[in-house]
């Protein structure tokens, strides 16, 4: 087997932080999760089934879909729609100091092998910092849940191939849950209230669920300022952070996920929108426990991912 | 105040009115619980809470951990004294950093500090049992599906899947949670545990010593009334205790039917801003 070079290293510790050890040096080798591994997999489009559905059954577990034609599904480089310009005050209040993973434009690098800089794979574009001039491709830089902090949505999304999410309504129907399998997050979906008047910042927000003909409209704020939005951009996001997720059953086997994302704060009156997923459906035996432990990120650190990215944690 | 027994705190908020003082916690709102006015025994939906709330109970217990008094720092939530240890829990399982007292076994210092440094800090999963101690502090809730009751832990976010119609897998990857199922058996749910990866605590103040891979807990949830839920807990764990089970832990819990499951992460960075802000203002000695 060909040695894993400092682009796999860095790659891998980001992505599988926080799994035990064992776990996680197995998925090291696994050509599946990995994104270098992904754009070259065959592509075996998924048929659409013919199974008959209810449009407004959500409920089950799903998984990123790897193989959707032209599709990644990896982080957000599926994105093609550029970032609203910052405010000021974003510019002087949000930005990183660098960032571990590419960005989505910015200052394309010259020598994708420059040392210190971590470009994600050949198909992608690798910058040196993006557009609001944060550094790209740190090793040191930020990624979500650098020491197992929560990843809240959509940071969650970019991880969504890696581990499924099961939707659940609830017996009396007043909320769906939504668990993720990556870091086993959940967050409350309130189907029949609207947002609280006055919220407390919380790391997932306050999500009301709506239908809106055939596509569950989610829409969540009350987050607060210590998350990611995609670790590909290079500020947090603010307080006044608003995600709407639309959620639409294509067939019985798969839900595509449409996200556009508003930020007064960081972006005025402007949104971002263009944000995809599609997901499959999965086995619900396929949901395991991923938890992000501190004491054994800190061991894998040491132990697998340092050696592999040559630098000292 | 013991500064060091705000380390068995996993929840900044709480540990935050533990550090400024009972000043604080007068001043915390409770949030009420009602009655209510149907039940169906066969329902455990809801969230629920001890019937007095706070960290009282966990500094008494942990005041009261030391060799002499080990027997008794389980009163009055765990009846029964620990089973003897086997030589090779006392070889492969006790707490590195408790080990500098006594205690029931000889070997383990049971105060919140040695739980704290030794696991608590760096926001490792809890799982169960310890997570009931922890309803001292923050509630829970149930949720009933076709298939599975979920138990949400506001502390920490931890939740866990009780499976209804399946046993377990006959071959179970090792987990902080385990695996869960439940049955009922007449109005008394009992969940059966098996398949932790045997790195969590037991309990939070008292036990010096994790739990194995062969840990087995066995719950049995019963309804008393329209607002309240007892727990009678057993557990089991061949490598530590032989063939002798450790019965005896019995809750009480309350309905909660105007409250919700609030978040309450354990972040890192959350925590070593709260050791900043709080914790090393308050460890100076005062003038």
């Amino acid at each position: 087997m060909k040695p894993l070079g400092p682009k796999r290293g860095i790659l891998v510790r980001n992505c599988f932080a926080g799994a035990a050890v064992a776990s996680i040096a197995a998925l090291v080798f696994s050509p599946v999760l990995h994104p270098q591994s992904q754009s070259t997999a065959p592509a075996t489009s998924k048929a659409a089934s013919s199974q008959r559905f209810d449009a407004h059954d959500m409920t089950g577990t799903w998984r990123g879909e790897v193989a959707h034609p032209g599709y990644r599904d990896w982080a957000s480089y599926d994105q093609t729609i550029p970032e609203p310009p910052l405010t000021d005050w974003a510019k002087q209040h949000l930005l990183y100091k660098s960032i571990s993973h590419d960005s989505l434009g910015g200052t394309p690098l010259p020598d994708k092998d420059r040392p210190g800089h971590i470009c994600p794979n050949n198909q992608d574009p690798c910058y040196s910092a993006d557009p609001n001039g944060v550094p790209t491709n740190d090793i040191n830089g930020e990624y979500p849940a650098k020491d197992c902090e929560p990843l809240s949505t959509p940071a969650m999304y970019d991880y969504a191939s890696i581990g499924p999410m099961e939707i659940l309504l609830t017996r009396e129907g007043d909320r769906m849950f939504q668990f993720f399998e990556y870091h086993r997050e959940w967050r409350t979906w309130w189907l029949n209230r609207d947002h609280p008047k006055d919220l407390d910042p919380t790391y997932e927000g306050d999500s009301t669920a709506r239908w809106n003909g055939n596509t569950l409209v989610v829409d969540t704020i009350g987050y607060n300022s210590k998350t990611m939005i995609t670790q590909n951009v290079g500020h947090s996001k603010s307080e006044s952070f608003h995600l709407v997720e639309r959620f639409t059953l294509t067939d019985h086997d798969h839900v595509t996920l449409d996200m556009t994302y508003y930020d007064p704060q960081a972006w005025g009156d402007k949104s971002w929108p263009g944000f995809r997923k599609y997901f499959q459906r999965a086995p619900k035996e396929d949901f395991d426990e991923f938890i992000c432990s501190p004491r054994e990120y800190q061991e894998y650190n040491k132990r697998v991912a340092a050696p592999l990215d040559g630098h000292p944690q | 105040m013991q500064p060091s027994l705000i380390a068995i705190m996993p929840i900044v908020a709480l540990g935050t009115a533990v550090a400024l003082g009972s000043a604080v916690l007068e001043q915390t709102p409770v949030r009420p619980h009602q009655k209510s006015e149907s039940f169906n025994l066969r329902d455990l939906s809801g969230v629920w809470w001890v019937e007095n709330p706070g960290p009282e109970k966990l500094m008494a217990r942990g005041r009261q951990g030391d060799a002499s008094k080990c027997q008794t720092c389980h009163i009055p939530d765990h009846t029964m004294p620990e089973p003897p240890l086997t030589p090779w829990a006392k070889e492969h399982l006790l707490i590195p950093d408790a080990m500098s007292e006594g205690d029931a076994h000889g070997a383990l210092k049971v105060d919140g500090a040695s739980m704290g440094t030794a696991q608590r800090n760096e926001c490792d999963p809890i799982g169960v049992p310890a997570q009931f101690w922890y309803t001292q502090l923050a509630p829970f809730e149930f949720v009933t599906t076709s298939d599975r009751i979920f138990q949400f832990f506001e502390n920490r976010r931890e939740w866990r899947a009780i499976w209804l119609n399946r046993d377990h897998p006959s071959s179970l990857d090792p987990t902080y949670l385990g695996d869960s199922v439940g049955k009922w058996d007449g109005n008394t749910l009992i969940v059966d545990t098996i398949g932790y990866n045997g790195k969590d605590i037991i309990e939070p103040v008292g036990v010096g010593h994790l739990m194995s891979d062969a840990f087995h807990l066995v719950e049995h949830w019963h309804r008393l009334s329209g607002e309240k839920i007892e727990l009678d807990a057993t557990y089991y764990d061949q490598k530590v205790w032989g063939d002798k089970p450790w019965g005896g832990l019995k809750m009480e819990f309350m309905i909660q039917p105007n409250m919700q499951i609030e978040e309450s992460y354990c972040s890192p960075e959350d925590n070593a801003e709260f050791e900043e802000r709080f914790m090393k203002p308050a460890a100076q000695p005062k003038r």
